[in-house]
């Protein structure tokens, strides 16, 4: 079967119709994280099963939006939100997915889904009560001996169902994120799953089963026409009414055998998820302490930040307001300090004696020097020095006046001076101060936000090595550090519930026994009886005993089946594994199975590998199952190798497209600029790229809003 | 091969096994038995469940025994 086209229109990221054509050998669809694959994978989905997948929800049912108070998906949001949003009020929107197939014979068969949606109101077009969704509709048509056949709703999905049978789709459906849930090293009960679903074992488990239940209805068959034969033989009939009886009996037995066989092995799985746990807290105890360790100095980081962030918090007004009065401060000590000095002068006793005022007036006056009797005339020079010398004392004098006169009042200033003085330099101080403390406290503060990366980086590697204790051991570590106790009481009360059913089953299997024993008995009996009188074979009795011999032989073949099934299993995934880590130089261990399912869980490696693992035998069954029963299914994968690298991602591929006819592959892990690209396009069976972009429906540079984003396809091959 | 030609050949080995040991449950006309081993490995690919094969197992053995 391959699937040749889909169309896409107004689902999910899609706007308007697009056309993706897919041809036999691998399909690449490209594109980075929120790009439209995983859309493109719901569309798939939602065409033939009318689900889309959330994440950690699972596949959902659009017709029942929404499922519950938790998860509040509306009904219309499925719908590209870009033709919702362009969708006139009392106006219709339709959301159409189209897939053509054609099956292993060549009939085409087109499946298309569709659902409408009116619009109520104008604003709050998102609004629950704005839209008015349909269920969806399903539609298959296709061309039988009888003409061309249109089927819709319930014989549509019965048609789907033979397509792609429930069991299977999980597996060719493949979402990276339910890898665990398909193969987990942990749960051997998985590995049954598979062997159930993807391989042709379930034909050997039917062919057994037919033949059990029809040998059981044969010995009715044959008990009652040799009743009707011997009706007069009192010994006869007695003997077949104990062979009915005894049947009887031995059927009732083994379904209590059955039904305790199913206690005991859920017990016994709960018993080893219980070791798997109390081991898990034993191995990890040290992880715990480093984690308890990094969560609390954690805490006293972000304690400390955060009394650091008050404080700040606090001194950051202080500062605004010291930082803003700096400079009036600095005058203030400035006008301070030039008035300390100006108080602090006294006029300078200048020009008063030798010769004194009295004695150069009495030269002007005279016009002649007292001493030497030279003359001092008007516009002579000394004439001009004395009357300048007299203008000094003058002024002098007159200071000294003003001086003496302000004594008490400049007494007063000196004092309040002497008052105010260290006021600015007080505050200067303060303001230094708290500077500083600030200052110190980035400095705080800085090197907290270091510790603090540490710490979180510290962190990280320790969530993830949390992770993958989950993963492995299926327990949390550091959540139920305390539960070893209570999963070491359930250990011990599963013991002892096991010990009780095994008592039960022991009993039951000795019962069985005796009830064959005597059966077996009685069967002689009848024998005897039977060539006594020749009336104890009927037709049926060679249909029971060629029943009971085949039945012998096909339990032993079934069995045989099975193991042989695990080791090619085994066998083919590693052939995988090999490919897939060959570009890898250290140890990768391999694929190994058990004949009761289990996988060998080796810890030496990283989930990388554990994932490679599992992915080779899935694609080891798939294989299988399609060489064996010559049914080919399209497989596709929607982010199949998120913790895969690119070379691995390259190898993955290249596996991928000589395993399956039809491979449709999602993924971002492709550089389209790398050699291996080239190497990848020029690959024979490498059919068509496609590469998933943005269209943006806004101005550019702007952030678009979620209906002005949609999916583009680019073809690259 | 097909798988149900596969089956036959599996329990068609294990027949002439069992009868080489001599450990067979009962003394049957291997022929027959042979048939009836084809006509449950041909059933075992029809669709319906194990349940509801178990008419037509006993109409066809009824067939091949008769023959």
């Amino acid at each position: 079967m391959i699937i040749k086209n889909i169309t896409i229109e107004n689902f999910q990221s899609y706007f308007a119709p697009q056309t993706i054509e897919f041809s036999s050998g691998l399909n690449l669809i490209i594109g980075n994280g929120g790009k439209g694959k995983s859309k493109l994978f719901n569309a798939f989905y939602w065409v033939l099963f009318g689900q889309i997948y959330i994440t950690e929800l699972g596949w959902h049912n659009t017709n029942g939006f929404p499922h519950n108070v938790k998860f509040q998906m509306k009904r219309h949001e499925f719908i590209n939100r870009k033709a919702l949003y362009e969708t006139p009020v009392d106006d219709e929107v339709r959301t159409v997915v189209h897939l053509e197939i054609e099956n292993d014979k060549g009939i085409i068969y087109e499946i298309e889904r569709s659902v409408s949606a009116k619009r109520l109101k104008n604003n709050d077009w998102l609004a629950d009560d704005a839209w008015i969704v349909s269920n969806s509709m399903l539609k298959v048509t296709y061309d039988s001996h009888t003409g061309t056949k249109i089927q819709t709703d319930l014989l549509a999905e019965d048609t789907i169902k033979d397509l792609f049978p429930e069991g299977i789709r999980n597996y060719i459906w493949f979402q990276g994120e339910s890898l665990d849930s398909l193969i987990n090293f942990r749960d051997k009960n998985t590995l049954k799953e598979a062997v159930k679903h993807i391989s042709y074992f379930p034909l050997y488990q039917k062919a057994a089963d037919i033949i059990i239940k029809s040998t059981e209805q044969i010995k009715k068959l044959e008990n009652t026409e040799l009743n009707k034969k011997n009706k007069s033989n009192s010994e006869i009939t007695a003997l077949l009414a104990k062979q009915a009886s005894l049947s009887y009996d031995i059927e009732a037995e083994e379904k209590n055998r059955d039904s305790i066989e199913i206690r005991i092995r859920m017990v016994e799985l709960a018993m080893t998820e219980d070791e798997g746990k109390v081991s898990g807290l034993a191995n990890f105890t040290k992880l715990v302490s480093d984690f308890e360790k990094c969560e609390s100095d954690r805490k006293e980081v972000m304690h400390q930040l955060t009394i650091l962030d008050d404080y700040q918090r606090n001194q950051v007004p202080n500062l605004w307001i010291l930082r803003g009065i700096s400079s009036m401060i600095e005058d203030c000590a400035n006008i301070i300090k030039q008035h300390t000095d100006i108080q602090d002068t006294v006029p300078e006793k200048k020009y008063l004696d030798n010769p004194g005022r009295h004695k150069l007036e009495e030269i002007l006056k005279d016009e002649k020097c007292f001493v030497c009797g030279t003359e001092v005339l008007e516009g002579s020079d000394a004439h001009k020095w004395i009357v300048t010398r007299l203008k000094e004392q003058e002024l002098y004098l007159q200071e000294m006046e003003d001086y003496t006169s302000n004594l008490e009042f400049s007494k007063q200033f000196e004092r309040f001076i002497g008052s105010i003085q260290d006021y600015p330099n007080s505050l200067q101080i303060s303001l230094s101060s708290i500077d500083k403390q600030y200052t110190d406290s980035e400095n705080s503060i800085e090197k907290h936000q270091a510790q603090k990366r540490k710490i979180l980086e510290k962190k990280k590697k320790l969530d993830e090595d949390i992770e993958e204790v989950k993963k492995k051991h299926g327990v949390n570590p550091v959540q139920q550090v305390n539960e070893g106790e209570k999963f070491t009481n359930n250990i011990r009360a599963s013991r002892s519930i096991l010990e009780k059913e095994q008592r039960k089953l022991a009993s039951s299997l000795e019962l069985i026994k005796n009830k064959k024993d005597d059966l077996k008995k009685v069967e002689k009996d009848l024998e005897k009886s039977g060539r006594k009188t020749g009336s104890t074979t009927v037709a049926e009795t060679e249909w029971k005993n060629i029943s009971i011999f085949l039945e012998d032989i096909c339990k032993r073949v079934k069995e045989n089946a099975r193991k042989d099934l695990l080791k090619k299993i085994e066998e083919r995934a590693n052939q995988f594994y090999q490919k897939f880590t060959e570009h890898d130089n250290g140890y990768k261990g391999e694929v190994k199975i058990n004949d009761d399912y289990s996988i060998d869980f080796d810890s030496g490696l990283n989930m990388s590998h554990e994932d490679r693992k599992k992915m080779s035998i899935i694609n080891a069954m798939l294989s299988l199952n399609q060489e064996a029963l010559n049914t080919y299914y399209p497989f596709i994968s929607d982010a199949p190798t998120s913790s895969f690298d690119f070379v691995t991602t390259h190898n993955y591929l290249l596996g991928i497209k000589d395993i399956f006819g039809q491979s449709i592959i999602m993924t971002k892990d492709i550089d389209t600029e790398s050699d291996i690209y080239v190497d990848l396009i020029n690959q024979p069976k490498v059919s068509k790229i496609y590469m998933l972009e943005s269209n943006l429906y806004c101005e550019e540079g702007s952030t678009p809003q979620l209906h002005e984003v949609s999916t583009h396809i680019k073809q690259l091959k | 091969m097909a798988i149900q030609d596969e089956m036959y050949k599996l329990i068609e080995i294990e027949i002439n096994e069992t009868l080489k040991n001599g450990k067979e449950k009962r003394t049957v006309d291997i022929q027959k038995a042979k048939d009836v081993a084809r006509m449950l490995a041909s059933l075992s690919t029809d669709k319906s469940e194990a349940e509801n094969l178990i008419n037509q197992y006993i109409a066809n053995i009824k067939n091949i025994c008769n023959v």
